[in-house]
């Protein structure tokens, strides 16, 4: 929407890149059935308007509820993005995604990460953080099935 | 070959950014007649939404890219020329933005002290002014408007000044609003409770207001369910802010439907659309009614719209000229939207650069 989640992804990708292959592709270019051949997913999600996902990740969210099975496979990962200001609807679109993560069967990785765009804090240097101990835990349980993209 | 952009807001700066992810080895410059950049992200948004203006954290990443220059208190049309920029650049894109506050027109109004809402949140934003300009005392403020810029600056005048100084406003701002004895902020405009521009959670923010409560006439709330309106969720909150008792705290009260008539002796004379006049106290306006672009020396520009002309984004009358963001289009919506528009111009900008490959 404003461009921070692909900076964060990006950012994180920087970080950890190295011997690891990720794939960085944004919501509105991802079609559902491309989650098949994913093992291991980390979705960043900004928050809005009411607590809503934004609607480059909208289409893609409503293919997915309409066929929740295709993500019982995931392993996944979610980082929030919120700004304080809201109270009620504080990070919310993460929520959403988590919750059709959950219902599908899907597993999760790694708490949730929350970033409060109010905070005067490194919204960067959280994310790489939580995404090192993610990644750590991943690894340990390597996905038992077919091949990792 | 090289691009030159006018305008250091959001939608240049999400040009600079698309451009210099697809041209890596282009130089980019930035030119920005104020002397501080990223436009109304700094100076409109106002100081207490800090997560609105975490944005700025990206365009701070583009600065640093080689291929950037930023050029600061550099005005198109008095220091530079758009032929010239023409000239020496491959490509020129104008973001040049929407930033004149439009202020209300009726008899009197001239001599009325008044401010616009977007220039009363710049300062508060630390935008330079000389306090003498701004009007001395006043009891009553008057903010004409229907949409969020109302609402902040409601706040702006509302909020503890603790609360303003944590977020940076400066303390010559504070001191000047102190020194106005303001008692009562009122907030007016012509459409109808359930038409308003007002965002749920920006109404909300008027309930956590330590000295100031927002105060509805119940009489404007009377049949709200039998309109057809187009924001019932703010007709939903204004709705129950309607009757509510008197806390002790001075008022920011709302009135609907009104049509400005004049102003006169520290009043706005009003009348709603059931034909009765109002006389709202008002030693100050705040002019909230919407923004348009300035015309520019050397640049074709819209008087009636305040757009500069374009079709598709391409500047009327030119081949290489573009503009982006709130200069080509109507002003209002959110960051969001200047992205958008930066990213719509993306193919024909990459057109005039041959050796990029659209992989």
């Amino acid at each position: 929407m404003t461009g921070t989640a692909e900076m964060l992804a990006e950012d994180i990708i920087e970080a950890l890149g190295g011997e690891h292959e990720f794939s960085l592709q944004l919501a509105e270019n991802v079609q559902a059935e491309a989650l098949q051949s994913v093992q291991d997913l980390v979705v960043i999600s900004s928050t809005y308007g009411k607590g809503e996902v934004p609607d480059p990740g909208r289409k893609l969210f409503q293919a997915l509820q309409a066929n929740p099975e295709q993500l019982a496979h995931l392993r996944y990962a979610v980082i929030s993005l919120g700004d304080s200001v809201y109270h009620e609807t504080f990070a919310q679109g993460g929520k959403h995604w988590r919750t059709l993560l959950q219902g599908a069967g899907a597993r999760e990785m790694h708490p949730p990460l929350l970033l409060d765009a109010s905070a005067d804090t490194d919204a960067t240097a959280i994310a790489v953080d939580w995404a090192g101990a993610w990644l750590a835990e991943s690894l340990a349980e390597p996905a038992s099935t077919a091949d990792l993209d | 070959m090289s691009v030159a952009i006018v305008g250091s807001g959001p939608a240049g700066f999400y040009c600079a950014d698309m451009l210099s992810k697809a041209l890596p080895r282009q130089a980019i410059h930035i030119f920005e007649r104020l002397p501080l950049p990223f436009g109304l992200v700094r100076y409109g948004v106002a100081p207490d939404h800090p997560g609105t203006k975490a944005v700025t954290r990206l365009f701070e990443r583009v600065m640093q890219r080689p291929q950037l220059r930023f050029f600061g208190n550099v005005a198109l049309g008095r220091d530079l020329d758009l032929r010239d920029l023409e000239q020496a650049y491959t490509v020129v894109i104008l973001a040049t933005g929407a930033g004149i506050g439009q202020k209300i027109s009726c008899p009197g109004v001239e001599q009325a002290p008044g401010i616009c809402g977007i220039d009363l949140s710049a300062h508060f934003n630390g935008k330079p002014v000389r306090p003498e300009s701004l009007p001395r005392r006043a009891q009553s403020i008057c903010i004409v408007g229907n949409g969020n810029v109302s609402l902040d600056a409601a706040r702006l005048l509302a909020k503890p000044e603790a609360e303003l100084l944590a977020c940076g406003v400066p303390q010559a701002l504070l001191d000047w609003r102190a020194g106005l004895g303001l008692r009562e902020i009122h907030v007016c405009g012509r459409r109808g409770i359930a038409d308003t521009r007002f965002s749920s959670v920006e109404l909300e923010e008027l309930t956590q207001l330590a000295d100031f409560h927002p105060v509805v006439d119940a009489r404007d709330v009377r049949d709200v369910h039998d309109q057809a309106g187009t924001n019932q969720d703010a007709a939903a909150i204004l709705g129950r802010w309607a009757g509510a008792g008197n806390s002790g705290r001075r008022p920011i009260r709302f009135h609907f439907d009104q049509g400005i008539e004049a102003w006169r002796d520290g009043a706005l004379l009003t009348r709603g659309r059931d034909g009765v006049p109002q006389a709202i106290p008002a030693q100050m306006i705040v002019h909230a009614i919407g923004q348009r672009g300035e015309a520019i020396p050397g640049v074709p520009f819209d008087p009636e719209s305040g757009r500069i002309p374009n079709v598709n984004g391409l500047v009327r009358g030119k081949e290489r000229t573009f503009v982006a963001g709130w200069a080509a289009s109507v002003a209002g919506g959110q960051i969001a939207l200047s992205r958008q528009s930066a990213q719509a111009l993306l193919p024909a900008i990459l057109a005039h650069f041959p050796e990029h490959v659209v992989s």
